[in-house]
């Protein structure tokens, strides 16, 4: 039995796996030898989380060790796609049945510099990682008043615990407001769910930051109390 | 004179293209621009064409999609109607009005009960009993994250409260829970679990919390059909256009429908760049309403009808039609890719609905331009196609766009801005303000000084309404009211 072999079996039960927990079974994946070889061959270390589901088409995605980087999978009945991803770039390989032969395409893409992107999550979470400290990223939206009345609340249950706050604003809205927050730019935060809903938040520890975006506002005591549990390690 | 027969026709090229181009929701009913800015979050109407929600002013509004009219209703969050739409309630100090009313422009008339000790927001309802004597009502909230009481709705629309308020789930940490319309189910993100991906719990009458589904897929808030078969909700997703990402591609949020029955899933809308939906709720004909933004800001409220996907969700990537208009629609799908993506792409299913996404006229127009090429196409494979064959597997889409006229919020009366913001924290102050009372009142002058400081105070510990503003108009209406008794 080749490595490879060993490696993309490896690869597939990491894959399987948090779908069955989903109850999303990826129980089909086409062209699958070649997709779990160009998975070997890319390297990285995959969490794989459910993505979307449209008709037969599955996706899910994983983010890597490097901040702002995904890799996709997507299914369907005749075809499965790699992408690996970052805000700047992104690699498609598409496979089709019956020769799964590769179909790679590249593009480019204008990165954005404003607003909080993955290079200053990427900072912000290097710093954590060395001062040992922990913080929070608050997002609101101007069109979802109970995100803005939270974000006062927020930033002072933040300071009283001794906590970073990072104040991100909706990235489809043009301007912040009266308020001193930043635009979400960070593709990484946005695979993380940050969007899904106003307000999100993120708590972040020694360099580790949530895996997905906890949505929804809470009430002051709420807050507090769930922030004092995962500043606990809980 | 070569070049500029080129040039005029590139142009006209283009302009063919460009237009034919344009995609619409295959399953679009109505669409309608609004003028102000809805929060994402919103309710419609069960039974008739209305929408309600909260503007970026805080101001609760209801708006008439045949219409464009809007009226202003009191509250400054989430005005959710009861599921048979004879109420619509507004969170915090809890209250309940008659939609009724409301729509004839009687707020003052309209509040018909309200429960102060139930606290939170995010508000849903589920019509759990009804009989003769009236309905029982269940209205959760997320206080103490997830919150319940049962009211009493008797036929004449008074509300009694049936029994003390329960905190549902113990032990979990519950997220954007939505009530089904029987009230027997929730759909919410337990962040306790891993993944905390979006659940269906069946409600015990304990307060306990029985998962029963899970989605798998880390969605926004659920809302759940009338028959509680299907549910719609909305979903980040990354834009692709053919196999490509990018481009001018981001993150975006589409409408997705599951049918819960089957856990298959369809998207609803394929939102490009700096297009979003949100928040789509059901309707009890089975029509769904979202919320789109587009590049521009502009607001719309969708209305779509998705029942072909209902109708065969197994299959809802196939049409159930004759051979004549699948190989019809395959060819028209494949054509529009070829001219408006430059993608070449032998997928059947997703050909035949690009085909179903475009409009009537844009169909019979790519048809019509572009006959020798798909004359082409159907010779080669052997089809045995005709071009009204084509034709008539257009889709028919019966698309109704109302933009709503601007300047149809009326103008600013202080006895309704009164009854409509201030009473919301000073109960009915607004009958206490009114000529009698203040003109036998011997503070009314410092009294009309304190209102006239709180409203343009910048502080938020002083300033009224809290948490809130007034727009410059109804600063002065409110203060020409006020002094006027004092003169």
């Amino acid at each position: 039995m080749s490595l490879g072999y060993i490696m993309s079996f490896i690869l597939l039960l990491g894959l399987i796996q948090p779908a069955q927990a989903n109850g999303l079974m990826l129980d089909r994946i086409v062209c699958e030898a070649a997709v779990f070889k160009t998975l070997s061959i890319w390297g990285e270390s995959y969490d794989w989380h459910p993505d979307t589901v449209d008709g037969d088409q599955r996706s899910v995605k994983s983010p890597t060790k490097t901040i702002g980087k995904w890799v996709k999978l997507i299914t369907d009945n005749k075809s499965s796609t790699l992408i690996k991803y970052t805000a700047a770039e992104s690699i498609t390989i598409q496979y089709n049945i019956p020769d799964c032969s590769p179909k790679m395409t590249t593009k480019y893409k204008k990165i954005n510099r404003h607003g909080f992107n993955d290079r200053k999550l990427s900072s912000i979470l290097d710093t954590s990682s060395k001062s040992k400290r922990a913080g929070i990223i608050y997002t609101w939206s101007p069109f979802m008043n109970f995100s803005i009345d939270g974000i006062a609340e927020a930033r002072s249950i933040a300071k009283s615990l001794n906590l970073e706050f990072h104040l991100l604003y909706d990235s489809k809205v043009k301007n912040r407001g009266n308020t001193d927050s930043i635009k979400l730019n960070s593709l990484e935060l946005k695979e993380r769910g940050a969007e899904i809903h106003y307000p999100s938040l993120f708590f972040y520890k020694n360099g580790e930051i949530d895996s997905i975006a906890r949505p929804g506002y809470d009430s002051p005591d709420r807050l507090r109390s769930y922030l004092k549990k995962r500043m606990e390690g809980n | 004179m070569k070049s500029l027969l080129g040039i005029c026709l590139f142009i006209w090229s283009y302009s063919v293209s460009s237009n034919v181009c344009e995609v619409e929701n295959p399953y679009l009913v109505q669409k309608v621009e609004i003028t102000d800015t809805p929060n994402y979050f919103f309710r419609a109407l069960p039974y008739s064409n209305h929408v309600s929600y909260a503007t970026d002013k805080r101001q609760n509004k209801i708006l008439n999609l045949d219409t464009g009219e809007k009226i202003d209703i009191p509250g400054q969050f989430d005005p959710v109607p009861s599921p048979d739409g004879k109420l619509i309630t507004t969170p915090q100090m809890f209250m309940f009005y008659n939609t009724e009313k409301l729509l004839a422009g009687e707020n003052k008339r309209a509040r018909v009960s309200y429960d102060q000790t139930l606290g939170g927001q995010y508000q849903s309802i589920g019509e759990v009993e009804a009989n003769d004597q009236g309905k029982t009502l269940r209205i959760i909230t997320d206080e103490e994250g997830i919150t319940a009481r049962e009211y009493h709705v008797s036929p004449d629309l008074r509300v009694s409260q049936k029994n003390e308020k329960r905190v549902l789930c113990p032990g979990r940490d519950i997220k954007i829970p939505m009530l089904s319309k029987d009230g027997q189910f929730l759909a919410a993100r337990d962040m306790k679990l891993t993944p905390s991906t979006t659940r269906i719990f069946k409600l015990s009458s304990t307060g306990d919390c029985e998962e029963v589904m899970d989605l798998g897929l880390y969605t926004g808030k659920v809302d759940f059909s009338y028959d509680g078969r299907l549910a719609v909700f909305h979903q980040s997703t990354v834009q692709k256009e053919g196999i490509a990402y990018f481009e001018d591609s981001d993150v975006v949020r589409d409408v997705f429908l599951m049918n819960l029955e089957t856990k298959q899933v369809k998207k609803i809308t394929n939102n490009s760049a700096d297009k979003s939906s949100y928040h789509p709720v059901w309707k009890p004909d089975n029509s769904i309403v979202f919320l789109e933004k587009n590049a521009l800001g502009v607001h719309s409220f969708v209305t779509v009808n998705p029942t072909p996907l209902i109708s065969d969700t197994q299959n809802s990537n196939k049409i159930n039609c004759d051979f004549n208009t699948q190989n019809s629609l395959e060819l028209i799908g494949e054509v529009w890719k070829s001219i408006c993506l430059n993608v070449k792409r032998d997928n059947s299913g997703e050909n035949i609905n690009t085909a179903l996404s475009l409009s009537t006229e844009n169909c019979t127009k790519l048809v019509e331009k572009n006959w020798q090429q798909f004359s082409q196409l159907n010779k080669d494979r052997e089809l045995g196609l005709t071009k009204k064959d084509l034709l008539a597997a257009c889709p028919q889409n019966k698309i109704t766009k109302i933009k709503a006229k601007k300047g149809l919020d009326k103008p600013v009366d202080a006895k309704k801005l009164i009854e409509v913001k201030c009473n919301i924290c000073h109960g009915d102050i607004s009958k206490q303000l009114n000529e009698e009372t203040l003109a036998t009142n011997s503070k009314a002058s410092t009294f009309g000084a304190e209102i006239s400081n709180r409203i343009r105070s910048n502080d938020d510990t002083y300033k009224m309404p809290r948490g809130s503003e007034f727009s410059k108009a109804e600063k002065i209406s409110l203060e020409n009211y006020i002094n006027s008794f004092n003169n």
